[in-house]
């Protein structure tokens, strides 16, 4: 109550200055001339009764600046001073000026750009309600850290745990819609009818998903994404219940789903539909060893915690082990949380990043404190003359602090425009490389840490000249008539040890640097065990319906296919194929690259990659 | 003219709650009123009166307006608030306390310890 009482008073006085200070000089001039008034009744002649009460009251200023010290404005004068001398400094150097606000406006604004990002990626939550409960399931086999869910596991799972509120599961394929014009492929997820209710995700259009669709006998239906039904119907709402035709199976439209708010993968979808109808066809306990493409998300209860997730789906593995020991050997589960399994590829390198920039800012500011500790040289005798006249110690150190941080805000400033810029160039560049680089923006965290960071920058390289103007003695100075260089101890120390670590920051980076660069050759120096050089590669997929038990046949037509479409490009190149079957391991499906065989023939090696689980890659080097 | 007594700090903070609790005064009529209410014995500094008056409206437990005085010239009324009031009762009650305390430790005699 009483705080807000003077922050209110506190801003009337910073806000009508002119008009209080004005009421103050007539209320003193009203209090004057009443106190003479009475002194002339008492029969003081008129002078000397002004003159007592204006020595009762004591000079005008000094009351002032009682009242004024009184409402707080004390600290905000001072303040204000040092402000004004500071812009004051910066327009008598400009040269300086503008070195040490472009330094510093580079080490900010890139510090900015990698935090908008890091912001983006790692630390802004998903888009759900209580996204911090959500996990991410996959299994685990000896040798295959990462693998797709078993179906059968998966209903096993969702029964046993005792962690989880849902357990929601999903599994993308290619599908081709055969409509009017040309056909298309489509990205199909195919999704348990709980898992956009978890996510908090509602159709604009339509209905859900219910239980009944995800029934293996229900009517097959779909779901439009908002982006597919913009692109393909233009919005239309009286797209419902008409039927697209899925890879020669008919689906009726039951409504849109607006996945463009989801994160990741979720938005290059462009049709739902039910997981549960496929489960003869990809699951049922009879192929408990088919681990087809399916991802599993679930909730957390409110009190759980990841280990606690984590052992009790241990153990829940561990029973389905012991249940099922033909196909559940050595499996386990792994439990992460969504957030960090979306990002875990680029976690590293963006902190590394993060570091490599705060080290340039490091950098950069001992810079700044080396040129502000030049510039303290030339303006020894100011301080000297000033703290002679009786300005304290603190009072200069202050004022210095308040110089270099009034240039940190400003290469702030100018650093925050060039990382707005930096941003739009870093989304635009890495957006196929970094999942959630399109959510980049300068935000109110990152404007947060980027006023913080200045602040705080202002600070560091500020403290060095701060603590010169603290130490200086004015007698010494003012005596000393030569020129003022080279003298002082201290200054001496302060700057090899800003050498040294300036040089040491330096090298740090460089090594770093050196480093990632070294790796980033051997990546490229990679040998892949064949030819790259002139290398196409294409793939296509057969309708599952169709071809999906009809190994022979799929392959003739996908030779058939590569031959007719290779044959323009090369007349006098033959072609030949390697098929691989289907390899007789239980975890095919997981494996995305089945097989790679080079066939050579003549002088023209020919190269086909075949993948009999999802269709045919067709890979052929041209001719030279 | 009488001597002017030493004020304890904070003291002259509650003598103007006082004065002004019994009605609007003006800066000056704040002085007149406390010397008035002593039977004169007590004279407040002019010096530190406006920045007491301007501290106590700082703190929200008087406020002030501007109008007419007695002379017909403008002046700067101030009166007490709601929660000047408060203020008031709260360190009378503290300084009675202080007072019947220090009060009773002179009054003590030797054969009481």
């Amino acid at each position: 109550m009483k705080r807000l009482a003077q922050l209110r008073s506190w801003s009337r006085w910073v806000t009508n200055r002119s008009r209080l200070e004005s009421e103050i000089d007539r209320e003193l001039q009203f209090h004057i001339d009443s106190y003479a008034s009475d002194l002339m009744q008492r029969g003081l002649p008129e002078g000397e009764a002004m003159r007592r009460a204006r020595i009762e009251l004591g000079s005008l200023e000094s009351q002032k600046s009682a009242i004024r010290s009184s409402v707080g404005l004390r600290l905000w004068d001072e303040l204000h001073t040092d402000v004004r001398c500071s812009f004051r400094m910066m327009r008598r150097n400009p040269g300086f000026t503008f070195v040490a606000v472009a330094t510093l406006a580079l080490g900010i604004g890139a510090d900015t750009a990698i935090f908008s990002v890091v912001n983006a990626v790692l630390l802004r939550p998903l888009p759900y309600p209580h996204a911090e409960r959500l996990v991410w399931l996959s299994e685990r086999a000896p040798g295959l850290p990462r693998l797709f869910v078993s179906l059968a596991n998966f209903d096993d799972w969702r029964v046993a745990n005792s962690v989880f509120e849902g357990m929601e599961a999903f599994r993308t394929i290619d599908v081709t819609l055969a409509s009017n014009g040309e056909p298309q492929r489509l990205a199909v997820r195919q999704v348990t009818a709980g898992l956009f209710p978890m996510l908090g995700v509602k159709p604009i259009l339509g209905r859900p998903l219910t239980a009944q669709d995800d029934r293996p006998d229900a009517k097959p239906v779909v779901l439009l994404s908002d982006s597919m039904w913009t692109r393909e119907f233009s919005r239309d709402p009286h797209v419902l219940y008409r039927n697209l035709l899925l890879d020669g199976e008919s689906y009726m439209i039951i409504g849109v789903v607006p996945t463009s708010r989801c994160h990741l993968s979720w938005r290059q979808v462009d049709v739902f539909t039910s997981l549960g109808r496929m489960q003869k066809r990809i699951g049922g306990p009879e192929h408990r060893d088919g681990h087809s493409r399916v991802w599993a998300y679930a909730r957390m209860k409110p009190e759980v915690t990841l280990e606690d997730a984590r052992s009790d789906m241990s153990s829940v593995a561990r029973r389905l082990e012991k249940q099922y020991p033909t196909t559940n050997a050595g499996a386990g589960v792994n439990v992460d949380r969504l957030l960090e399994q979306s990002v875990q590829g680029v976690r590293q390198p963006l902190l590394l990043l993060m570091g490599a920039v705060v080290l340039v800012l490091l950098i950069a500011c001992t810079n700044v404190a080396n040129l502000l500790m030049s510039l303290a040289v030339a303006r020894r005798r100011d301080i000297a003359v000033r703290s002679a006249l009786g300005a304290g110690a603190i009072r200069l150190a202050r004022q210095h602090m308040c110089e270099s941080v009034s240039l940190a805000l400003l290469g702030g400033g100018v650093g925050l425009i060039a990382a707005c810029c930096a941003t739009a160039a870093i989304s635009h560049l890495a957006s196929a490389s970094v999942p959630r680089i399109e959510d980049v923006s300068i935000d109110q965290p990152v404007l947060f840490f980027t006023f913080g960071v200045s602040l705080l920058t202002g600070v560091v390289f500020g403290v060095f000249p701060a603590l010169i103007a603290y130490r200086t003695d004015p007698n010494q100075v003012l005596k000393d008539t030569g020129n003022s260089y080279g003298t002082g101890l201290m200054r001496g120390k302060v700057r090899s040890f800003l050498a040294a670590g300036e040089l040491a920051l330096s090298l740090v980076l460089l090594v770093a640097t050196g480093l990632t660069f070294k790796s980033l050759i051997h990546l490229l120096d990679a040998d892949l065990g064949f030819q790259t050089k002139g290398v196409l590669t294409a793939s296509l997929s057969l309708t599952s319906s169709k071809y999906n038990n009809d190994l022979p046949n799929r392959r003739k037509f996908a030779q058939d296919f590569v031959a007719q479409l290779f044959r323009p490009l090369s007349k006098d190149l033959p072609i030949t194929f390697a098929t691989v079957e289907k390899l007789g391991t239980i975890f095919t499906m997981s494996i995305s690259a089945t097989a790679i065989r080079l066939v050579e023939y003549g002088s023209y090696p020919a190269m086909l990659i075949c993948n009999s689980a999802t269709g045919v890659n067709g890979m052929l080097q041209a001719r030279r | 003219m009488t001597k002017q007594i030493d004020l304890l700090q904070g003291t002259l903070d509650m003598l103007i709650l006082k004065a002004v609790s019994l009605g609007p005064l003006h800066g000056y009529g704040v002085l007149l009123r406390i010397e008035q209410i002593s039977g004169g014995k007590l004279e407040i500094q002019q010096g530190s009166l406006y920045p007491a008056l301007y501290r106590l409206e700082h703190q929200g437990w008087i406020s002030s307006e501007w109008g007419e005085s007695d002379n017909k010239r403008k002046a700067r009324f101030y009166r007490l608030t709601t929660v000047g009031r408060r203020q008031l009762q709260v360190e009378t009650k503290k300084w009675n306390s202080m007072a019947s305390m220090i009060a009773g430790i002179l009054r003590t005699t030797p054969e009481e310890i």
